[in-house]
């Protein structure tokens, strides 16, 4: 997680994680759920909580990054740190925005 | 080997030998060139040469709308023209054209003399123009693909087009994918790896991040493109039925694998452009780029957004509200880096001092036609307009105005900015704003009457209307619009070639630019620096003027010759401090042999002489083998002195070598490919109809419990190498033979009839992947084997690497033994 090209893009790449994996249980909840009682009501509880886990990760994950310090910070790890910061802000801003939809779309 | 008192002609001696060793040998020796200016400039001429063939095609598809009811050319002939011209541009033009500028300008602006692997480029171009070819060749004899540039299924199946058409499309475009994805990790690698040293990741050029970025798109977007196009040449082969939805399979299934290569694509060839355009503005503008570090921020978070866009390409195929809405989310958002980048380029203009100049006008041309290309993209990112506008010129016009706007012109800008770098000679800009200004009204007259024929109705791709449609009068002008660029495009084709014949001839650096490729005599010698630079500021805010004479003198590192080698340096890749002297293999025929042998393959493919393809096989491995020869030849080499008191490692004993990274990243793309195929599985298993299967089978237990015995020592064998490396590598041979004989046993002997059901299709070739995998283990372990046993110890580094890749094959391995016992279990329980 230390390495530096790491710092710049693991939140988005958490964010990526995040899409897949909401993306993969609407699909599927969909699909097994079609002809149960209670089960889009059900499938829209765990998207919610996906959504509020990704969220969630997302912004620990960039104040996880946020947070490592460099005894003796270069030039390159202070520039990496930055840009690293300001596509931390992007990503959660693209986690919440994207996933929202979860709380009032219809799920299938 | 003092370099700070040379005489001028020790100096002018140092060039010699220097052009001696890396310059491309007359005659034939053409053929075996893997210098990147030579091969830089050839991707770039035959992209161009392709462009002239799409174009061409274009103004036959005007011609023929230009006027309701026309009889000018016939359906299937007006499905092929369509086809080409988009096959062409997207894949033969745009792509390989920013690779070729990337190829020719990295090193330069890198500050070294090559890229990391001279003879994998050598090899991508050789392919690209084979495959190219290879369509070329079809369009020519009438059966070139007629399905669309993006060859939906079932209309591309074998049912409904049963000739070779959609087979030349499938095998030349995947062929021409073998030339992106090599120098996808050409690239990455030359930029982390083989760079000036002093320059820390913070120092890089600008265009250095963006290829940075855009390479390592290429790695990722373009496995799920070649995996559709191997399953679709499988259906039509053999019958296995991914697309057919009788026999549960599902045309949606291409759909997603093509846009999630597509989508991203259109940034592919946008962001060179932009990284040109960011290089490019601030010389113009004498000031440097606004915005640097926020920059870089845009386009690594524009990159993955663009992987989240895909499905906005099939809004209208039913899939839920919810899942529209995350990739209605993700299009919108993905506006904001590029505003970012448009707002610092206006930003740099601002603060500067514009100075008039052609290149300056194509940026201006850029400004207008892109922002209006991503306003309607906005639009059609919103599910409801894109309900009404799906599949019209609207569409196409947006479309147009992207690439165009996006990739034309500043391509136009960057040619017109590096032509006196290319050839030596100063633009004479008699024709340049005429060429322009025809381009640019061409352009708009053409494409913005589409957007008014698509609100009005018009369907994208269909060869005629009828007069009383009301889109007659707004189709004749689009043509007319389309021979006016037309002839702009011919304009600026006789600019070039004027200016490369009568233009002025300049000392150094016209535009008094900041970037190192500026640094070195023009046309540029095959070695770009006499001696590499040491570099303590950005690399797009130097002094050329003053570092370039330095330089040439060889008072920089490596301004020596050393045994007729190839030498450059490496570097850590964060903090750019040379940690190894990295050696080039010289000029060799074998690329262009290796991509003869495998455009054999895909010929054969294409012509249905299976029986044949295992020889081309063979000799593709066998070529590649023989690239190995030179590696061997560099064994055993102690500290290398690289100028200024310092001494460093031979690449194959340094603790992070290209070659080692390379492999990572070719395992990264081998991984997005397998994965890509597992999700697809799935998709099936979710979305398909007929499913479950009546007859699905799992493997025998014992030959499950075999394979896994198999890898484990093939896992052992590799590890115990590294101590034992003869005994370690026979185990690492016979563990990977065995479990591919087995995986091979249960694919094709267990498994009931693939053609009767996609989920045992599925299983198949997940399992069949996995022998591939062994087989190409078996290939390196047999030849390390072999090596030790003739050669004597292995060096560490070929170890290093084999070990990396027997392990993603054990690991490969166990997940296609698990999958049959996971779809067979899902299949079960809500599978129908």
């Amino acid at each position: 997680m230390r390495h530096p090209l790491v710092l710049i893009t693991a939140t988005f790449i958490a964010w990526s994680l995040a899409f897949l994996v909401l993306y993969a249980t609407q699909a599927t909840g969909c699909h097994i759920s079609a002809e149960r009682a209670n089960a889009i009501t059900m499938l829209r509880i765990v998207l919610c909580g996906l959504a509020i886990l990704s969220v969630a990760g997302v912004v620990a994950l960039a104040r996880y990054m946020r947070r490592q310090t460099f005894a003796e910070a270069s030039d390159a790890d202070r520039f990496l740190r930055t840009v690293g910061s300001r596509v931390s802000i992007a990503a959660i801003v693209a986690v919440i925005f994207c996933f929202a939809g979860v709380f009032w779309l219809t799920p299938c | 080997m003092s370099q700070t008192n040379r005489t001028n002609s020790e100096a002018i001696a140092l060039h010699r030998q220097l052009e001696h060793i890396w310059g491309t040998k007359p005659g034939w020796g053409r053929l075996a060139a893997v210098n990147h200016t030579v091969v830089g400039r050839r991707f770039m001429l035959t992209a161009l040469v392709f462009f002239a063939i799409g174009g061409l095609l274009a103004m036959l598809i005007r011609t023929q709308l230009a006027s309701s009811n026309s009889a000018f050319m016939d359906a299937e002939t007006y499905a092929q023209v369509f086809t080409m011209h988009g096959s062409i541009m997207m894949f033969l033009f745009a792509i390989p054209f920013f690779e070729g500028m990337a190829i020719y300008l990295l090193p330069k602006l890198l500050g070294t003399r090559d890229l990391a692997f001279p003879r994998m480029g050598a090899y991508g171009y050789w392919c690209y123009l084979f495959g190219g070819t290879m369509l070329i060749a079809a369009l020519i004899g009438g059966v070139a693909p007629n399905s669309g540039w993006f060859m939906y299924t079932p209309l591309s199946s074998a049912v409904y087009a049963p000739g070779i058409n959609s087979d030349v499309w499938l095998l030349g475009i995947t062929f021409v994918e073998i030339s992106a994805l090599s120098a996808a990790v050409e690239l990455i690698v030359s930029i982390l790896k083989i760079r000036a040293p002093g320059m820390s990741i913070d120092k890089m050029p600008i265009l250095a991040w963006y290829m940075l970025v855009v390479a390592t798109m290429m790695l990722v977007g373009f496995p799920p493109l070649i995996l559709g196009s191997i399953l679709l040449e499988v259906e039509r082969a053999f019958d296995l039925p991914f697309f057919d939805p009788n026999r549960g399979g599902d045309p949606l299934l291409w759909q997603h694998l093509f846009w999630l290569f597509g989508h991203p694509e259109v940034y592919i060839i946008f962001l060179p452009a932009a990284g040109a355009i960011s290089t490019i503005l601030p010389v113009l503008s004498g000031t440097p780029l606004a915005g640097y570090r926020l920059i870089i921020a845009s386009i690594v978070s524009m990159a993955f957004l663009s992987f989240g866009l895909w499905v906005h390409h099939m809004y209208t195929v039913g899939i839920p509200h919810l899942a529209l809405s995350f990739f209605s989310a993700a299009s919108a958002l993905v506006a904001i880096p590029t505003a970012i980048q448009v707002f610092a380029w206006l930003a740099t203009i601002i603060h500067g001092r514009p100075r008039f100049s052609i290149p300056l006008l194509h940026i201006f041309g850029f400004f207008f036609v892109f922002v209006i290309g991503g306003l309607t993209g906005v639009m059609l990112a919103m599910v409801p307009f894109d309900w009404q506008a799906h599949d019209t010129h609207f569409v196409v016009a947006h479309l147009h105005y992207v690439l165009v706007g996006g990739f034309i012109f500043p391509m136009l800008a960057m040619a017109y900015y590096w032509m006196p770098h290319l050839t030596g000679k100063q633009p004479v800009q008699h024709l340049s704003n005429a060429a322009f200004w025809m381009i640019f009204i061409g352009f708009n007259t053409t494409f913005f009457m589409m957007h008014l024929t698509g609100l009005r109705g018009m369907p994208r791709r269909v060869f005629v209307y009828p007069p009383e449609s009301g889109w007659e009068t707004l189709n004749f002008l689009s043509s007319v619009g389309s021979f006016v660029m037309a002839m702009g495009f011919a304009l600026v084709a006789l600019d070039f070639l004027l200016i490369f014949r009568f233009g002025r001839a300049f000392r150094r650096n016209p535009w008094k630019a900041g970037t190192l490729e500026w640094a070195m005599p023009t046309p540029p010698p095959s070695y770009n620096f006499a001696s590499l630079p040491y570099i303590d500021n950005r690399a797009d805010l130097l002094d050329p003027e003053a570092i370039g004479p330095h330089l040439a003198a060889g008072k920089g590192y490596l301004g020596f010759v050393r045994h007729d080698r190839m030498e450059v340096l490496g570097v850590d890749s964060i903090t750019g401090e040379p940690d190894q002297v990295v050696i080039l293999p010289r000029q060799t025929y074998l690329p262009v042999w290796t991509a003869l042998a495998t455009g054999s393959f895909f010929l054969l493919m294409l012509f249905k002489l299976y029986w044949a393809t295992p020889f081309a096989l063979v000799a593709i491995v066998a070529l590649f083998l023989l690239w190995n020869r030179s590696s061997a030849a560099l064994e055993g080499g102690d500290m290398l002195d690289i100028g200024h008191g310092k001494s460093l490692p031979v690449h194959v004993k340094a603790a992070s070598p290209p070659s080692h990274l390379a492999m990572v990243l070719t395992l990264v793309a081998d991984a997005t490919l397998y994965i890509s195929l597992l999700f697809g599985c799935m998709f099936l298993w979710v979305s398909a109809p007929n499913w479950p299967p009546a007859d699905l089978a799992l493997p025998r237990f014992g030959l499950t419990l075999g394979a896994v015995a198999a890898m484990l020592a093939v896992a052992m064998g590799s590890r115990w190498s590294a101590s034992h490396p003869a005994p370690g590598m026979a185990l690492v041979l016979a563990g990977h033979l065995t479990a591919g004989l087995l995986l091979l046993t249960v694919a094709f002997i267990d498994m009931p009839a693939p053609s009767g059901h996609a989920a045992i299709a599925s299983m198949v070739v997940v399992l069949v992947y996995a022998v591939l995998h062994h087989g190409i283990g078996t290939v390196f372990a047999g030849h390390a084997l072999w090596s030790t046993l003739h050669r004597g110890p292995l060096c560490t580094l070929t170890l290093r690497i084999g070990r990396l890749w027997h392990g993603y094959t054990v690991l490969a391995g166990l997940v296609a033994l698990v999958f049959p016992y996971v779809l067979d279990s899902l299949a079960r329980t809500g599978g129908g």
